[in-house]
């Protein structure tokens, strides 16, 4: 168990140090950003300028030592686009993300496992199979296209939601709704087929034969063992759902990092690109290996195995 | 569709217990029992995309209009059904007056192409980095595998954007990102594979003769592990299909003019209030293609009996 531990806990460390070392030099290897960010004709001494007051002129090494005691210290640079410092801009920002992600997965987990339990015990008559059905279509959709569907449904026939911002709460309802459909489908496929495995097995019967009550049997004895599989699809399901992040906060100009993040990949905004992408990255390594942990401590299985 | 075709000579020179039918000794054999196992439904599925194919392919024949030809006198017209409809335009214009069916065509071209040779990429770079993780092993095969670790780890998406942000927005570059989305999925299957059938008394014995490496690789061990690469391809290809919308649809895609079915979309976006179908045609045509994908590629890998863990 503790050697799981450390090795899992290492691996995610090694992670997040060649992302630290491969996002600093691939942001170097285009050349000087200073080129793309300056208006063409600008005059040699201006530029040199900028590039010494970004500190873009020093040895590569020394360059790199700075942005890793910076990234420690919680000095990341200042944004080239907006002239602020790269840390409140994300301080700002965090709270919507966070918002979202959270009600995105609350949503999936509360409405997928209910869901995938009512697929597993109807899976003879259609109820099941519709269930399944839409969780196939919710898994094929891409993320963009249901938001401009439910955009052109709920904001501009029905005219109950808001269809972009981030004023409300109101307004993270269908981005939350849009983040979740993958995972959702996902949640309602495994517990369904983790819920029929476990449904096959001896101790059920046993259950059953000793007269308990049949929703009794689901709950204490097939829910608990269904449960594992589900807490593997959300750690495998994290990376993804992070990745969905940034492209439903653009459709519904939600002010979070995904939007943050691709602003940035425009404006070349070196700065702040490349600590988004070890922000992003460190939150979905410790995620993964929390999730990891946790998969342990549920099932003793994987003590032994690991 | 070549690649369906290509791989499927396998399953041939080694005894493959999972064969049942020995007729699967030449490619012809093994697609043959394929559509025998189809039920009517999945016949027309199949039928469907290979349509699909066709009509990307010869979508400048099938065009009615440059899909970049403004015709600014007909902007913004709906399409064959609702009120100030062209029939010259069944589909309906866009902003610019463009033609949205060949644009669509267009488009489902473009789009096709990337995700095909993204996929033809992935596929390539994974299954030889998995051979050489799994047979060849050692301190290469452990960098690989932490390579696949840490490609698991951190959300595509991201690497995505930062190699566009590094060397600029365009096709190549975008194929290239999407050909690396894949490798690792590969990687990890192919490794496994690997690892597996070596340990098969027939390669055993092919060793104990004495035959070269290639001859191992080549002859025993890939045409054992076609299946599961076939399977992989479909998944792969679906998920490449949204990937490159997306990225397009963010405007980090082809630039314009130029359409891919996710530009098209992003395009609509701004107009989706007055002009919905900009944005819906494209938006129906990705999400076919992709169910169609998704939907072969599930019943490909029940159908080759394939266990991708």
């Amino acid at each position: 168990m503790l050697d799981f531990l450390t090795r899992r806990t290492l691996g995610s460390l090694a992670t997040l140090i060649v992302v630290v070392v491969a996002v600093f030099f691939a942001t170097r290897l285009s050349g000087n950003a200073m080129d793309y960010m300056l208006p063409p004709g600008i005059d040699a001494e201006t530029k040199a300028a900028m590039v010494r007051h970004f500190g873009l002129d020093q040895p590569l090494l020394e360059q790199f030592w700075r942005y890793v005691t910076g990234l420690f210290s919680g000095d990341v640079g200042i944004s080239l686009f907006e002239r602020r410092s790269v840390v409140t801009i994300y301080a700002e920002r965090l709270p919507n993300t966070v918002m979202l992600f959270s009600y995105a997965l609350v949503l999936s987990v509360v409405l997928g496992v209910p869901l995938g339990i009512a697929a597993a015990l109807n899976r003879r008559n259609p109820l099941g199979g519709a269930i399944m059905a839409v969780a196939f279509v919710g898994y094929a959709t891409p993320n963009f296209v249901l938001a401009i569907v439910m955009i052109l449904i709920f904001s501009f026939n029905l005219h109950w939601l808001p269809s972009s911002g981030d004023a409300t709460p109101l307004h993270f309802l269908m981005p939350s709704i849009v983040l979740a459909a993958p995972m959702l489908a996902e949640i309602v496929r495994f517990t369904r087929n983790a819920l029929l495995d476990v449904l096959s097995q001896d101790y059920l019967r046993t259950a059953r034969a000793k007269g308990l009550p049949e929703w009794l049997v689901i709950v204490k004895h097939a829910l608990r063992n269904a449960a594992i599989p589900v807490v593997t699809i959300i750690g495998l399901q994290v990376a993804g759902m992070v990745a969905r992040c940034v492209l439903v906060e653009a459709v519904f100009a939600t002010k979070g990092i995904g939007d943050l993040v691709v602003f940035a990949t425009m404006q070349r905004d070196y700065p702040v690109l490349q600590f988004g992408v070890i922000l992003i990255a460190a939150l979905v390594v410790v995620v993964s290996l929390v999730v990891d942990l946790l998969y342990a401590a549920i099932d003793p299985r994987v003590k032994v195995t690991a | 569709m070549t690649d369906l075709a290509a791989p499927l000579p396998g399953l041939a020179p080694a005894p493959n217990t999972r064969n049942k039918a020995r007729a699967g000794r030449r490619g012809q054999g093994t697609l043959a029992m394929l559509w025998r196992k189809a039920g009517w439904l999945m016949r027309l599925y199949i039928g469907l995309f290979v349509l699909i194919l066709l009509v990307a392919l010869f979508a400048p024949l099938l065009a009615p209009y440059d899909p970049n030809a403004q015709t600014l006198l007909a902007r913004l017209r709906p399409p064959v059904g609702f009120d100030r409809a062209m029939p010259a335009h069944p589909l309906g214009t866009d902003q610019l007056g463009r033609d949205m069916l060949s644009r669509t065509l267009y488009g489902l071209q473009l789009t096709m192409l990337i995700a095909l040779l993204g996929s033809l990429i992935s596929m390539l770079l994974g299954t030889a980095l998995g051979v050489i993780a799994g047979y060849v092993r050692g301190p290469l095969g452990a960098l690989i595998m932490a390579l696949v670790d840490i490609q698991i780890a951190v959300p595509f998406t991201l690497i995505a954007l930062l190699v566009i942000a590094i060397f600029g927005n365009s096709l190549p570059v975008l194929i290239t990102v999407i050909g690396v989305a894949g490798w690792e999925a590969y990687a990890r299957v192919v490794r496994a594979q690997v690892l597996t059938v070596s340990r098969m008394p027939f390669v055993e014995a092919t060793i104990a003769a004495g035959a070269t490496h290639s001859r191992i690789l080549f002859r025993h061990i890939l045409p054992n592990i076609v299946s599961p690469i076939i399977v992989m391809w479909t998944m792969t290809f679906s998920a490449l299909i949204l990937l490159e919308s997306s990225m397009s649809f963010l405007g980090l895609g082809v630039q314009p003019p130029t359409a891919t079915l996710g530009s098209m979309v992003g395009l609509g976006r701004d107009y989706l209030a007055s002009s919905p179908w900009i944005a819906v045609v494209p938006s129906l045509a990705i999400m076919f293609v992709s169910l169609l994908v998704l939907l072969i590629g599930d019943w490909l890998r029940d159908a080759l009996d394939v266990k991708l863990k």
